[in-house]
C-alpha cells in the first residue's frame, strides 16, 4: 500500500450521476412494480435528464468520464484480459486512471441499454392508454404498445448487465482487493505506480450539462402532464 | 375387433377430434374477438389522452371517442366465456381468478362500464373539466382490473 499516493480518479459530477442513475433505476423499478405510473413517468424523466447530461460529460467532462478515455480497440482489451486476475493492479496491462479497458465497454454497454429503455419509455403507452410516455403522441396505439413491450425487455437485458456489474465490482474487492465502491464514493483511488490524477472538466461545460439536465426533465415533465 | 367396430370407433374418434378442433376454435374467436374489443377502446383512450394532453382539446373529438368507448362497454360483460383463461393454452393474458373470483371480476366489469357512461354524458355535457376528470376515472378502472385480473406476461 506504501508504494501509491491517494488521486482523484473520479470527479463529483460523474459521481452524483451514477448514485442518482442507482436511485432512479432502483425507484423507477419499484414504482413499476407496485403500479405507479405517475411517479414512474417522473422518475423515467428525471433519468433521461440523467443521460443526456451523462453523454454531455462523456465528450466535455472531466478526463476519466470521456469516452474516448475509456472506449478502447479490442487489442487493449484483451492484453488487460489476460492480466484480469493478478491480485492488486501493479501487475496489470495498461495500468491507467478511470475505468479499465474491460470496465469502460461494461459502462458503453450500461449506457446504451439505458438510452435503448429510456427511449421506449418515452414512447410507450400502458393498456390504458392514458398513462403514457411523454413523446407517445408522435406515435400511434400499436407502435406505443411496441414500446412499452420493448422498455419492458430491456428491463431484463438491464437486470443481466447490473448483475455483471456487481459481481465484477465484487470481484475488484474480493479477488484484487480494490475497492471500487469507494473510489465512487469519495472519488478518489490508491495510485500504483503513482501517477497524475484526473483532468477536471471546465466549470463553464458542467454549467452546460446541468442546464442540459435540467432542460430535458423540465421538458419532458411538461410533455407528459395530463391535467 | 369385427369391421363395423373398427368403422364405429374410427368415426367416433374423427368426430371427438372434430369437435375439440371446432370448440378450439371458437375458443380462439373468442380470445380475439377479447382482444379486438380492447385494441378499440386502447386506441380511443389514447386518443383522448392525446387531446387532453394537447392544452386546447377539441370537445367534439372527445365526445367522439367517448361515444365510441360508452357503445363499447357493456360488450365487457360477453367476453369472457369459461375455458377462455389460460387453461386454454392459448396465449391469453386473462387470469384464472376471473372465474373463481367472478363476483369481484364482474364488479370491476360494472364499475368500467359505469365509468364510460359518465366519460360520455360529461363529453355531451360540453364541460372540459368534468371530461378530463372523467376520461381519468374510466382509466382508473382498467388499471384496477388489469391489476387483479390481467397477467402482464403471457
Ligand atoms: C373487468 C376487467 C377489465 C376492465 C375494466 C378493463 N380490462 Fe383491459 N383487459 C382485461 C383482461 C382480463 C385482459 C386480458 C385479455 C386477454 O389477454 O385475453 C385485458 C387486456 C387488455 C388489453 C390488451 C389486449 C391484447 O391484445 O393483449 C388492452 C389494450 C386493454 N385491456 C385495454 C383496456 C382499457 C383501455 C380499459 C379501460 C378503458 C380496460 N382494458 C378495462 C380486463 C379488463
Ligand atoms: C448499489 C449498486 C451499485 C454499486 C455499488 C455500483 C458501483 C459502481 C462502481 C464502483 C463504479 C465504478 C467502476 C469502475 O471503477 O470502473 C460504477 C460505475 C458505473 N455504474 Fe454502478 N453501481 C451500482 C449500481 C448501478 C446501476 C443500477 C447502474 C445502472 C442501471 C449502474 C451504472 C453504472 C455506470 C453507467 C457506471 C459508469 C460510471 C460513469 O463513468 O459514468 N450502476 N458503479
Amino acid at each position: 500500500m506504501a508504494a501509491g499516493r491517494e488521486v482523484r480518479v473520479w470527479d463529483l459530477p460523474t459521481r452524483l450521476f451514477h448514485w442518482l442513475l442507482v436511485l432512479g433505476v432502483g425507484l423507477g423499478w419499484w414504482t413499476a412494480s407496485t403500479h405507479r405510473t405517475d411517479l414512474h413517468l417522473i422518475l423515467g424523466e428525471g433519468v433521461a435528464g440523467l443521460l443526456v447530461f451523462r453523454l454531455w460529460w462523456g465528450f466535455f467532462g472531466g478526463s476519466t468520464a470521456r469516452f474516448r478515455d475509456f472506449i478502447v480497440g479490442p487489442k487493449r482489451v484483451i492484453a488487460y484480459g489476460r492480466t484480469l486476475f493478478r491480485v492488486g493492479t501493479k501487475g496489470e496491462a495498461d495500468p491507467h486512471l478511470g475505468h479499465n479497458p474491460m470496465g469502460g465497454w461494461s459502462v458503453a454497454a450500461l449506457l446504451l441499454l439505458l438510452l435503448f429503455l429510456v427511449g421506449c419509455g418515452l414512447f410507450a403507452v400502458d393498456t390504458d392508454g392514458l398513462a403514457s410516455g411523454p413523446l407517445s403522441n408522435l406515435v400511434d396505439y400499436d407502435h406505443g404498445r411496441l414500446a412499452s413491450h420493448l422498455h419492458t425487455l430491456a428491463f431484463t437485458g438491464l437486470e443481466a448487465l447490473v448483475f455483471v456489474h456487481l459481481a465484477a465490482i465484487a470481484f475488484y474487492q474480493l479477488v484484487k482487493g480494490a475497492s471500487l465502491i469507494r473510489a465512487m464514493i469519495t472519488g478518489k483511488t490508491l495510485a500504483e505506480p503513482p501517477r497524475m490524477g484526473l483532468k477536471p472538466g471546465s466549470r463553464i461545460s458542467l454549467v452546460i450539462g446541468a442546464l442540459l439536465f435540467s432542460a430535458v426533465w423540465v421538458g419532458l415533465l411538461r410533455l407528459s402532464a395530463i391535467i | 375387433m369385427t369391421s363395423k367396430m373398427t368403422v364405429a370407433v374410427l368415426t367416433g374418434t374423427a368426430v371427438l377430434a372434430l369437435a375439440s378442433a371446432v370448440l378450439a376454435a371458437d375458443v380462439a374467436a373468442q380470445i380475439k374477438a377479447r382482444h379486438d374489443f380492447f385494441h378499440e377502446i386502447g386506441h380511443a383512450m389514447k386518443s383522448s389522452a392525446e387531446e387532453v394532453k394537447g392544452g386546447a382539446p377539441s370537445i367534439t373529438n372527445l365526445q367522439k371517442y367517448a361515444a365510441a368507448i360508452d357503445s363499447l362497454a357493456p360488450k365487457i360483460s360477453t367476453l369472457f366465456p369459461a375455458g377462455s383463461g389460460p387453461e386454454s393454452g392459448l396465449k391469453t393474458g386473462a387470469k384464472a381468478e376471473i372465474w373463481t373470483k367472478s363476483a369481484e371480476f364482474s364488479q370491476d366489469a360494472k364499475d368500467f362500464v359505469t365509468a364510460a357512461h359518465n366519460y360520455a354524458l360529461a363529453a355531451k355535457s360540453g364541460d372540459i373539466n368534468a371530461t378530463k376528470a372523467a376520461l381519468m376515472a374510466t382509466g382508473k378502472t382498467c388499471k384496477t382490473c388489469h391489476e387483479a385480473f390481467r397477467a402482464e406476461e403471457h
